[in-house]
C-alpha cells in the first residue's frame, strides 16, 4: 500500500511497546497498568483505547475479543497484538531516537 | 464470590453516551478494575474521560454534519408547521358554534380533518428525523437527542418562569399544564419516531408481550386523539381532569415505546463468533521481548 509515512506519537509508542511486553496478555487494563509502572504516568482507559482504535486503524495493531467474566459485569475483553508492520515501525521510532539520542549526555555537560 | 458492582448510573452513562457495543471491553476494563478496589471517584473519573474523549472525536469527525443534520431538521420542522397550521387552520375555526350542533356532518367532517391533521403531522415527523439521522449516521441517537433539544428549547424559559411563580396561583399552574403537555407530547412522539427510524427491528426482537403492549399503546394513542378531536368540536363531554387523564395516557404509552426503542440490545457478551480469531503469534517467539 502506497501511503505517506507518519510518525508514531509518544502516545502510540508507548502502548505499542507495553502490548509488546504484554505478549498474549495484553487487553486494556494491564497495558494501562504497564505503562503507569514504567512511566509513572497514568493513562485514561478511555485514552488507552482511543489510542489502541487509532493503531488499528493504521494497521498497526490487531484486535480480537476473548472470555467474558463476571468480575467484568460479563463483557469481554478485547486483546491486542502488534501486527508486522506495527513491529517495524517500533524498531524504526527505537532507531531514530537512538539516532537522535547519541552524545546528549556529553553536549548536555560540556556546553554550559 | 460477591463481585464489587460499580457505581450504576456511571456505567449507564457510558452504555448510553458512548454508543456502540465496541465500548463493551472499556466498560469491562473499568469495572474489573473498580471489583479490584479502585475508588468510585476513580470509575466516574474514568467515565467522563471516556464521555469526554468520545465527543471530542466525534465532534472532530462529524461536527459539520451533526450541526447540519440540528439544522436541516429545524428549518423542515418550522417550514412544515406553518403550513400544516395553515393548510389545516379552517378546521379549528368556529369551534364554539360547531359544538351547539356536535352530530352534524359537518362537525364530523372536521373530526375526521384533524384526525389527518395528527397524521400527517406524525408522518411529517418521521420525515423530518428520518432526514436529521441520514444527514448525519454517525451518532443517531445523539442527533435525535439534541434535535429534540433544538426543538424544545424555545419552550423551556416559559416553563421555567411559570414553575417560579408560588404554586398557589392557579393560573400559572393551568397555564403550565397546558404549556408543559404538547411540550412533552411532542417530544415523546419526536424521540419514539426517531428510535423507530433508527431500530425498527428492535420490534422484531421483542416477546409477544412486550409487542403486545406496544400495539396497545399506539391504539391507545390513536383514540385518544379522536377521543380529544371529539371533545374540540363538542361531540363528547369535555372537562380538564378527562384531558389530563388522556394526555397521561398517551405520554405514558408513547414513553414507553420509546424506552422500549432506546434500550440496548441484548449483545452476546463474547465476541468470538463476530470477528476472525488472529494467529498468536503473528511473531516469532523472540520479536516479543
Amino acid at each position: 500500500m502506497n501511503r505517506t509515512r507518519e510518525f508514531v506519537g509518544q502516545h502510540e509508542l508507548m502502548v505499542m511497546l507495553a502490548v509488546l511486553r504484554l505478549g498474549r496478555e495484553a487487553y486494556g487494563v494491564p497495558i494501562a497498568a504497564e505503562i503507569a509502572a514504567k512511566t509513572g504516568r497514568e493513562m485514561l482507559q478511555g485514552s488507552v483505547y482511543a489510542t489502541l482504535e487509532r493503531l488499528e486503524t493504521k494497521g498497526l495493531v490487531a484486535s480480537r475479543l476473548g472470555e467474558a467474566t463476571a468480575q467484568r459485569g460479563g463483557r469481554a475483553k478485547r486483546y491486542f497484538k502488534l501486527t508486522a508492520e506495527g513491529v517495524r515501525q517500533v524498531r524504526e521510532a527505537q532507531r531514530a531516537l537512538e539516532a537522535l539520542w547519541v552524545r546528549w549526555p556529553q553536549s548536555e555537560g560540556t556546553k554550559s | 464470590m460477591i463481585v464489587r458492582q460499580p457505581p450504576r448510573p456511571a456505567t449507564w452513562l457510558l452504555e448510553r453516551l458512548a454508543g456502540t457495543p465496541d465500548f463493551d471491553p472499556l466498560i469491562g476494563d473499568l469495572a474489573e478494575q473498580y471489583a479490584q478496589g479502585r475508588s468510585r471517584f476513580w470509575y466516574w473519573w474514568q467515565t467522563m474521560g471516556v464521555i469526554g474523549l468520545e465527543l471530542v472525536r466525534s465532534l472532530r469527525r462529524h461536527g459539520l454534519s451533526f450541526a447540519a443534520a440540528v439544522l436541516a431538521g429545524c428549518a423542515l420542522t418550522q417550514l412544515w408547521m406553518f403550513g400544516s397550521s395553515y393548510a389545516f387552520q379552517p378546521l379549528y375555526a368556529n369551534l364554539p358554534q360547531v359544538s351547539a350542533h356536535p352530530w352534524t356532518a359537518a362537525a364530523l367532517l372536521r373530526v375526521a380533518g384533524m384526525q389527518l391533521n395528527a397524521i400527517s403531522n406524525g408522518v411529517l415527523t418521521f420525515a423530518t428525523v428520518w432526514l436529521v439521522i441520514r444527514v448525519h449516521r454517525a451518532h443517531q441517537r445523539a442527533v435525535l437527542m439534541v434535535f429534540v433539544l433544538a426543538l424544545m428549547g424555545p419552550r423551556l424559559p416559559g416553563i421555567v418562569r411559570l414553575l417560579s411563580d408560588p404554586a398557589t396561583d392557579a393560573r400559572s399552574t393551568y397555564a403550565l399544564v397546558r404549556l408543559i403537555v404538547p411540550t412533552a407530547l411532542q417530544t415523546v412522539y419526536t424521540l419514539a419516531e426517531g428510535l423507530w427510524a433508527i431500530r425498527a427491528e428492535r420490534f422484531a426482537e421483542m416477546n409477544r408481550r412486550m409487542r403486545s403492549v406496544t400495539l396497545l399503546a399506539v391504539v391507545l394513542s390513536v383514540l385518544v386523539a379522536i377521543i380529544y378531536h371529539a371533545q374540540l368540536v363538542g361531540a363528547l363531554p369535555r372537562a380538564r381532569p378527562e384531558w389530563i387523564v388522556l394526555d397521561a395516557i398517551d405520554i405514558a404509552g408513547i414513553g414507553y415505546l420509546g424506552y422500549l426503542l432506546w434500550r440496548p440490545r441484548s449483545a452476546p457478551r463474547t465476541g468470538n463468533a463476530q470477528r476472525p480469531p488472529l494467529l498468536w503469534p503473528v511473531l516469532p517467539a523472540g520479536e516479543n521481548r
